[in-house]
């Protein structure tokens, strides 16, 4: 199809040149290049399908975690795991390092941290920055040491009236947090330790994950100085059958008002927030209250502690981190989404890893879960807004959304429900949102629902991602809907070898009284999408071998019984500057 | 595949169009460097370029200039060749309201096109990219007038692309 498109061009080119004398074409110059600062969507991608145009990876090699994300002096600053010689995991890792005045548009700096001492010669594994009072940025980390044990280290930055801190060094003192005979730390059980907190007694405080048995639990340690680090003796908090706790997270929330809190904020207005990162690639976190007296965190009644309790997000995510933004008093998330392809691709294309797009946290006005939504600058990279004409879809049908770069887009939609008749009522077996998503696909036809949109879509649809709804009446009251949120990769790519897994959760949303609403950032090979205004989170990454660039589709779509309405709108997305090194500048 | 054909037949056509009545115009390597340049920024790179390259007019154009020639040229040309097969099937299915609905959108998209024209004389870019993306809107709402794909879903989209293009190329 594109053969035949490129030589009638040619051809017709050639005609046009051939009768007015021969000419060559050069590569573009560049004079007008800089005006537009952003740019649209454009050829850029070709050599690489599924290189993102907005979301942060570097040009090439493995990526992980975020690792201590902070702002100073008005520049974010954002450090991942970074492989630098290879496209898989190495222990070996160091800490690469971006700047950005936006969170959208990155610079890349030298590493911040390398393997170089005794106490991280074997690798420079996650961990937490903390501002200190004075604004001093300070790094704690896990490094893994010459006996290949994990320990804990400090950096600080090399020049402070650097805007970029783009040197760090290690104290000397280091490590300062071991595993020992006396504290009965397992030493391939202890890392990631959080942004540090202070407690009314003025004394900082920290957690690092680890493990005892098949418990997972948190070890406290507190300091006075920043330098001597104490274990305290009774755990911070812990959970059995969970295993080890990667990446833990500890921070509050307010009860009161739609901003951020710095991590040691507390009071009688605020609550606390623990996310762990569990060894089945799943995260979870419960919401509870931190006791100051005893240093103890106790999650509120009800909290489910398993990836089966509350997710940031349900699908490619992990190893997040949070911070606290004070230039604009949010809390900001990062995470990581790694590859849903096979090794050999990832080797092919030459990088593997995400960071998906920062997200505010807020805590919902229920108090029992959070609320996600993408930072408000990355609206800035929405071109003009495609409004979509209110349309009520019928029941098994679909209507393409023109004018936008399918592949590189963001679009919101809203669903308006006026008749429930028809609607499917939930066995109360069904309890396991992922295993329902993935019986009741998107070709599974049904009463309210499946409806929603097919992104990443060929042509004739023999590759698409469904990102929907269903909705289910409930089993024993005739009153109550239970909102369902699927994004199903069974058909995303007609290639075998990708991990095609669907992911689900349900939504608390009233869909009689309240709209239903749908967000999802598509960008090549990551859909990231929003129920709810943000209270379900799912991400997909996904690489359709037909579905690409000019040739993707998007859709909205209905499979249900019952008509639904939809409004929205759609915005191609501009291709951000994120990572790119001198030479591609010039280019 | 099926749009593909669509496209090279409306590219024939316009190249055969403008061939024919061309003033021997010379595309210069700068005219041909600037289209390029120009169409490599956007999202539709070849259809960009052979829109442009259809029209001998395009040679010598600035960047503003090649704007209106994709929105009062060949935007102007795609609507024109659509009105005309909605009539068509209109006079095939005289009881369809959705036909003579599109019949109506296209009729906006028409003073769109107007609009676009003039706020270029008028050197007011924003408003030539508004005036395209209403037309873009225009044939998403002819495309939603049907369950499913359209019977203009080739039309509606070739027409979405071009004013894209248009509103793309007018604020660069």
């Amino acid at each position: 199809m594109a053969l035949m498109i490129f030589s009638l061009r040619i051809f017709f080119f050639l005609s046009v040149l051939l009768s007015f004398g021969v000419i060559e074409l050069e590569g573009s110059h560049h004079a007008c290049s800089n005006l537009l600062n952003l740019e649209l969507p454009s050829t850029r991608q070709a050599k690489e399908p599924y290189r993102t145009g907005y979301h942060f990876q570097p040009p090439k090699n493995w990526i992980n975690d975020p690792n201590g994300p902070l702002i100073y002096k008005n520049v974010y600053h954002h450090f991942y795991q970074y492989n630098p010689h290879g496209v898989a995991w190495s222990p070996n890792i160091v800490w690469a390092h971006s700047t950005s005045n936006d969170l959208v548009n990155w610079i890349p700096h030298d590493d911040a941290l390398n393997p170089s001492e005794p106490f991280d010669i074997n690798g420079c594994w996650s961990g937490s920055a903390t501002i200190l009072p004075g604004g001093k940025p300070a790094i704690v980390y896990t490094g893994i040491n010459s006996e290949n044990e994990q320990v804990q280290n400090l950096a600080f930055p090399k020049n402070l009236s650097d805007p970029f801190l783009r040197e760090w060094v290690k104290i000397p003192q280091n490590p300062l947090m071991i595993p020992t005979e006396a504290n009965q730390i397992n030493a391939d059980s202890f890392r990631d330790p959080t942004t540090a907190w202070l407690g009314s007694d003025n004394r900082w405080r920290l957690v690092i994950g680890s493990k005892k048995n098949q418990t997972g639990l948190a070890i406290l340690y507190t300091s006075e100085d920043f330098l001597h680090w104490t274990m305290v003796n009774h755990t911070f908090h812990s959970a059995k059958e969970n295993d080890m706790w990667e990446c833990p997270d500890f921070f509050p929330v307010s009860k009161s008002s739609p901003i951020g809190l710095d991590t040691s904020t507390n009071g009688p207005d605020v609550k606390h927030v623990l996310k762990v990162s569990l060894f089945t690639a799943k995260e979870y976190y419960t919401i509870g209250t931190y006791n100051l007296d005893k240093d103890i965190y106790n999650p509120d009644k009800g909290s489910v502690e398993s990836d089966l309790g509350l997710r940031y997000d349900y699908g490619k995510f992990y190893a997040s981190k949070s911070f606290f933004d004070s230039a604009k008093n949010r809390r900001i998330l990062w995470g990581w989404s790694n590859e849903s392809s096979s090794a050999n691709d990832d080797i092919k294309k030459g990088w593997s890893g995400l960071q998906t797009i920062p997200r505010t946290i807020l805590l919902d006005e229920s108090e029992k879960q959070l609320v996600q939504w993408p930072i408000e600058e990355l609206d800035k990279l929405r071109t003009k807004q495609v409004r979509l004409p209110g349309i009520v879809i019928k029941g098994g049908s679909l209507h393409e959304v023109l004018g936008v770069t399918a592949a590189q887009a963001d679009i919101e939609v809203t669903f308006e429900i006026s008749d429930f008749e028809k609607t499917e009522v939930l066995d109360p077996s069904w309890t396991d949102p992922q295993i329902l998503c993935s019986k009741k696909d998107a070709s599974v036809y049904g009463g309210l629902g499946p409806f929603g949109l097919l992104v990443l879509a060929s042509e004739g649809l023999q590759e698409y991602t469904a990102v929907f709804y269903r909705i289910f009446k409930s089993h024993n009251n005739n009153n109550k809907y239970v909102v369902l949120m699927c994004s199903d990769q069974s058909r995303s790519s007609l290639n075998e070898n990708n991990d095609k897994t669907t992911y689900g959760a349900f939504v608390n949303v009233d869909p009689v009284h309240e709209k239903l609403s749908l967000r999802s950032l598509i960008d090549h090979s990551i859909v990231e999408s929003f129920g709810g205004e943000g209270k379900a989170c799912i991400t997909a990454r996904v690489y359709p071998t037909l579905a690409v660039d000019g040739y993707t589709n998007l859709y909205t779509f209905n499979y249900g019984k019952e008509s639904v309405k939809v409004t929205g709108s759609a915005w191609t997305m501009r291709t951000a500057k994120i990572n790119r090194s001198r030479k591609e500048e010039n280019e | 595949m099926k749009s593909s054909v669509r496209l090279a037949s409306f590219v024939c056509l316009i190249h055969v169009v403008f061939l024919s009545i061309s003033h021997c115009r010379v595309f210069l390597p700068n005219d041909l460097r600037l289209i390029e340049h120009t169409c490599n920024k956007t999202p539709h790179r070849d259809l960009c370029v052979s829109a442009l390259t259809s029209d001998p007019e395009s040679a010598g154009a600035d960047v503003k200039g090649l704007a209106r020639i994709m929105a009062n040229v060949i935007l102007r040309k795609a609507t024109i060749d659509t009105q005309h097969k909605i009539e068509g099937m209109i006079a095939h299915n005289p009881g369809d309201q959705r036909l003579t609905k599109c019949r109506d959108d296209y009729k906006v998209i028409k003073t769109k096109i107007d609009s676009t024209n003039a706020s270029i004389t008028k050197h007011d870019y924003k408003s030539a990219e508004e005036s395209m993306n209403d037309a873009i809107a225009e044939a998403n709402i002819c495309e939603g007038r049907f369950p499913g794909r359209s019977p203009l879903i080739y039309e509606n989209k070739l027409e979405a692309d071009i004013a894209d293009l248009a509103a793309d190329i007018v604020i660069m």
